[in-house]
Formats: C-alpha cells, sequence, structure tokens
C-alpha cells in the first residue's frame, strides 16, 4: 500500500535543493533549513502531493525530495531565515508532515 | 468508492456506509483536536489570534503527532512556536474536517473542485495519522497484518481502507499524468 505507481522518477532532475552559501553568510543570510522526517503512515505519493502544493516544487524535484525522506529518514526541503523557515514548519505540520528546523 | 477524473476535479460515489463511516471516524477527530476552551484566563485577544499561552506538549502521542515539536533538541524554543501555532493548527484541521462533513453530508454522488480535493485528502490524512499512531503502524501494512482474534484487526481494515482512498484521491486529483 505504501508505494507510488503513480511517480515515475526516471528523468534526471536538473533542479538542486537551494543550498546555503557559506561564502555569503550572515545573520540575515539562509542559515536556517526546514527538514522533513520519514514517518511510517504518510504515503509517499502524499509526501510528493505536499511538496508540490506548498512548495511549488516540480513533479520530480518533489518526487526526488520524497525519496530522499524516505531512503535516508529526512531531507531538507527549505533554507532560508528562521522566519521564513517557522512558517515551512508550521505548514509542513498543517499537512500532517513531521518537520523541525534547525540553524545549520 | 468510486472516482474519475471529469470537469474541474473529480467525481465521486460512495456507499452510504462509508459516507457514514467517514461521519463518524469525523467526530472522533474532531472530539480529539478540538482545543479545550474550558480555561476562561485566556487572553481573548490572543484566541483570536490562535495563540495559546498555556500550551503544553501533548501526552497524547496522537496529539503529539499531529502537533510535534518544531526544535528537535530545543524544548523551550519549541514550546513558544507550540504557543504560537498549535492552536491555529487544530483549528484549521477541524474547519477542515466540517468542511468535508458538509460536502459528503449532502448526498453519496458528488463532485469535488481542487480545494475540496484537498480538504478531502487533508482530512483522510488526519485520520489516518490518528489511527496509525493508536495502532502503533511501524513499517508497511503488509508486515503488520494481524490475526483476526487481535481486537485491533478491525481498526487496521479501517486504516487500509483510508489508505486506499486516500492514494485514489491523490493518484486521480493530483498526481495523474494529463
Amino acid at each position: 500500500m505504501f508505494t507510488c505507481n503513480n511517480v515515475q522518477v526516471t528523468s534526471t532532475p536538473t533542479e538542486t535543493l537551494p543550498t546555503v552559501d557559506w561564502e555569503f553568510d550572515t545573520e540575515t543570510d539562509r542559515p536556517w533549513s526546514t527538514t522533513v522526517w520519514d514517518d511510517p503512515i504518510n504515503l509517499m505519493s502524499y509526501v510528493t502531493y505536499v511538496f508540490i502544493d506548498y512548495f511549488k516544487y516540480s513533479k520530480e524535484k518533489a518526487a526526488q525530495l520524497m525519496l530522499l525522506v524516505h531512503n535516508e529518514g529526512r531531507a531538507v526541503v527549505s533554507t532560508g531565515t528562521r522566519e521564513e523557515m517557522e512558517r515551512d514548519v508550521t505548514a509542513m505540520h498543517s499537512y500532517g508532515l513531521w518537520a523541525t528546523l534547525a540553524k545549520d | 468508492m468510486e472516482i474519475e477524473r471529469g470537469g474541474q476535479g473529480v467525481h465521486i460515489v460512495m456507499e452510504e456506509i462509508e459516507v457514514r463511516i467517514l461521519q463518524d471516524l469525523a467526530a472522533q477527530l474532531l472530539n480529539l483536536t478540538t482545543p479545550d476552551t474550558s480555561d476562561i484566563g485566556l487572553d481573548p485577544l490572543a484566541q483570536m489570534v490562535g495563540i495559546d499561552q498555556h500550551a503544553t506538549k501533548p501526552t497524547d502521542p496522537v496529539l503529539s503527532r499531529l502537533y510535534p515539536d518544531a526544535y528537535p533538541d530545543d524544548p523551550e524554543a519549541s514550546l513558544e512556536f507550540r504557543r504560537f501555532t498549535e492552536r491555529s493548527l487544530r483549528d484549521a484541521s477541524n474547519e477542515r474536517a466540517v468542511r468535508v462533513l458538509e460536502i459528503i453530508s449532502e448526498g453519496f454522488n458528488f463532485e469535488l473542485a481542487n480545494d475540496q480535493l484537498k480538504d478531502m485528502v487533508g482530512f483522510l490524512n488526519d485520520l489516518r495519522l490518528a489511527l496509525g499512531t493508536r495502532l502503533e503502524i511501524t513499517q508497511s501494512l503488509e508486515s503488520q497484518e494481524l490475526d483476526d482474534s487481535d481486537p485491533r484487526a478491525a481498526l487496521f481494515d479501517l486504516y487500509g481502507w483510508l489508505t486506499w482512498m486516500q492514494e485514489m484521491f491523490i493518484e486521480k486529483g493530483f498526481l495523474h499524468e494529463d
């Protein structure tokens, strides 16, 4: 039941995750991140849908992130200021995803 | 239940018993997640904007799964975050459940527009998180199959049905190939 038959991850995603640019890191830069953790209840298709619906990621990128969560146990899904990450974590909780934020 | 794509969303046909089960589960969910408003000491302005100065980490595993700590290594920051967010999350989830109840109370044959479909999928997710946490779901459904004599077997079937339904809504509604 915990499969995601309709999501084809066949192409190599051309987009990459937002990363922290350490060279220009300041307090106002993007030093915080939102992590989504794997859990045994949320469906892979649902997690993909959430990443598309909230972050407006492409289906390919959303599926790639979902697989990262599933296979690695967690994935960083966004980076930004503390306020931005609190907003993203609240949104993830509103979808029922297990998410946390931390300073990188 | 049957579900087909059509128009701007999906077309659904449900059996009466399926609607009854969803109504019953929604009532249980609302019972669990409705904030305790018996505390008359709450600041009305804070209440209005969804702040609850008295929020504490829930002891019920279902509630702590629905409203997890935001800062994994910082209980104090997590508590402060909870005071600013948990009540709003509960309210939003409950309002969503009520909207779904309104949709399914209109009959067993209905069209869902995109926003209603999102409500349905989110509502089903709340139900699965609540039931799955109670059942202590761990890995996959297959590896958790229970003996018929196990008192949890019926709930497990219910969980499987909700899973199937949510998967159908997501596939037909959002992840379909056009």
